[in-house]
């Protein structure tokens, strides 16, 4: 089937509209290269990616995820996974979004249980509250109840159940 | 005063040297580890440098505030200060 043949059917977050509705995780690959190949072949346009300490006195020529992925090529959705209270989330995110040059898509979440990850929703809650006013202007929101899922269109964020 | 010397075992001028020494050190935690630079103050340009992190993608936040990058070569970094630098790695 031709590429015309569908129908157009953008997917519209917060503003920005998307032609795959694929979200990406750039973890546990084999190496950048793998990685890149992957998502290339993915289609997709948006990835997660995590943000972590950087290791000091590493190799100089040392490739990073952001050489690879290009972030003017795909929307990066940096995490909060993690993250055990709102202020962590709020902090890492702050990060995110000096490292990702002032880019305020985000995936939010606040761990609530370190054996199944399950979020705590009052954390998020909590985060949200404070970003909203603060920080960042748009959302992507994973795991929400439809309570949650109320209770952020209220702080005009734009959420999104999965 | 010389029997106070005479117990470190060191005599008065390497004590006054080991002093200076100390206090025109900067000793700041990045990442959560000790690291000591010779100088009492620099930027965080200079520290960037020091660091070998030129080039790469990175945001550091000191002391809890974000040091935003076009101000780098303004900001200071004392002795002290705790500093993070983050990047983006795989995951999510």
């Amino acid at each position: 089937m031709d590429k015309k043949d569908f129908k157009i059917d953008d997917w519209v977050i917060a503003g920005r509209s998307f032609q795959s509705r694929l979200l990406v995780g750039t973890g546990k690959y084999k190496d950048f290269n793998e990685t890149k190949m992957a998502i290339d072949q993915s289609g997709a346009q948006i990835v997660t990616v995590a943000i972590r300490r950087t290791n000091i006195g590493q190799d100089k020529n040392e490739p990073s995820l952001l050489d690879v992925l290009a972030p003017d090529k795909y929307t990066y959705l940096p995490n909060t996974a993690g993250c055990y209270s709102a202020d962590d989330a709020i902090r890492t995110l702050r990060l995110a979004r000096e490292l990702l040059d002032g880019h305020n898509l985000v995936k939010l979440e606040v761990l609530g249980d370190p054996k199944t990850l399950y979020p705590n929703v009052i954390e998020t809650l909590r985060q949200q509250r404070y970003l909203s006013k603060k920080v960042l202007t748009s959302w992507y929101i994973p795991q929400m109840t439809p309570l949650l899922q109320n209770s952020l269109k209220r702080l005009d964020v734009a959420p999104l159940c999965l | 005063m010389e029997k106070k010397f005479n117990f470190l075992k060191i005599n008065k001028l390497s004590y006054i040297y080991l002093l200076i020494n100390y206090y025109s050190n900067m000793k700041i935690i990045i990442n959560g580890t000790i690291k000591e630079f010779n100088v009492q103050s620099m930027t965080a340009a200079e520290l960037v440098i020091q660091l070998k992190l030129e080039g790469k993608r990175f945001a550091i936040e000191c002391n809890g505030e974000i040091m935003p990058r076009s101000l780098f070569k303004e900001l200071m970094i004392n002795d002290g200060d705790q500093l993070e630098i983050v990047g983006a790695v795989g995951g999510g």
